[in-house]
């Protein structure tokens, strides 16, 4: 949790937390929104969809679900699965709804 | 002339970024976010953990009752513990092994002496390394390594960087981050 917005280069974290993974398993990023007024020299990934898509990239299904709860404990969580085939040319984005 | 000479070193005091009471938390925003990252043992860092206690204690728990779905045989590393709300809530899982990598040297040191965990990993061997990593291209630099060696089911590692942390880890069957 909150954790995400801090990794530069994001890239090289995702790559190191996909190739650690077995086929199948699953990372989840818990984020939250206050992040975006951090000083971006410090909170260098508050783009949501861009981390998603930095994701999807490194070849995870992601699933980004709705903000969750609310107030000062909202987040909203960033959910990827290493595919069972393994990396295969990029993984899917699906929003859950 | 006292009074000059005090509000001089009150000065140097509150405003030098070394000094343990150092205020930059509240008009140093590259301060604050960095006492955000990685709380440190001063006031800066005292006041970023109060306020992570208040913001994360809600969350933390439900991330792990609403989105892991940990198991007896699952291995899960949790990157950033803080004050260890999610890893609390993951024990009572009762998953293979836990690995908790914080680059805060005084949430770690909160960890290490938290009771609930200590009984929960079953402490049999203790093993202190520290390890200093510096590397010019990530931004969790400069970081110190504290790995528990434990023995029985589960481990709690605290670890600085994912790099070298990563390494060691054993390949399980299922292996489920919570970031």
């Amino acid at each position: 949790m909150n954790v995400l917005q801090f990794l530069d280069p994001l890239r090289e974290y995702v790559d190191e937390v996909y190739r650690v993974l077995k086929p199948g398993g699953l990372v989840v990023w818990g984020n939250k929104d206050v992040a975006k007024a951090g000083d971006p020299a410090v909170f260098v990934n508050t783009d949501w969809d861009k981390c998603a898509a930095v994701m999807s990239a490194a070849g995870f299904e992601v699933t980004r679900a709705k903000v969750r709860l609310s107030g000062k404990s909202a987040y909203v969580p960033l959910v990827g699965r290493k595919p069972r085939a393994g990396k295969g040319g990029g993984g899917s984005e699906q929003a859950v709804a | 002339m006292v009074i000059a000479v005090a509000v001089v070193v009150l000065s140097v005091v509150i405003f030098h970024r070394s000094s343990p009471v150092y205020l930059g938390f509240f008009f140093d925003s590259r301060s604050r976010a960095e006492s955000l990252r990685a709380p440190g043992p001063g006031v800066s860092g005292w006041i970023a953990r109060k306020l992570m206690a208040i913001v994360n204690a809600e969350s933390n728990v439900d991330v792990v009752e609403s989105l892991l779905s940990v198991h007896s045989g699952h291995t899960v590393v949790e990157l950033g513990p803080g004050h260890g709300f999610s890893l609390r809530e993951i024990l009572r899982k009762e998953p293979a092994h836990v690995y908790a990598i914080e680059v805060s040297e005084s949430f770690r040191s909160t960890l290490a002496a938290d009771s609930d965990f200590s009984k929960a990993v079953e402490v049999l061997t203790l093993t202190l390394t520290l390890t200093v990593t510096r590397t010019l291209t990530l931004t969790l630099t400069l970081t110190l390594t504290l790995t528990l060696t434990l023995t029985r089911k589960r481990c709690l590692r605290y670890a600085a960087t994912p790099g070298p942390a990563f390494r060691s880890f054993p390949r399980s069957r299922s292996i489920v981050f919570l970031v």
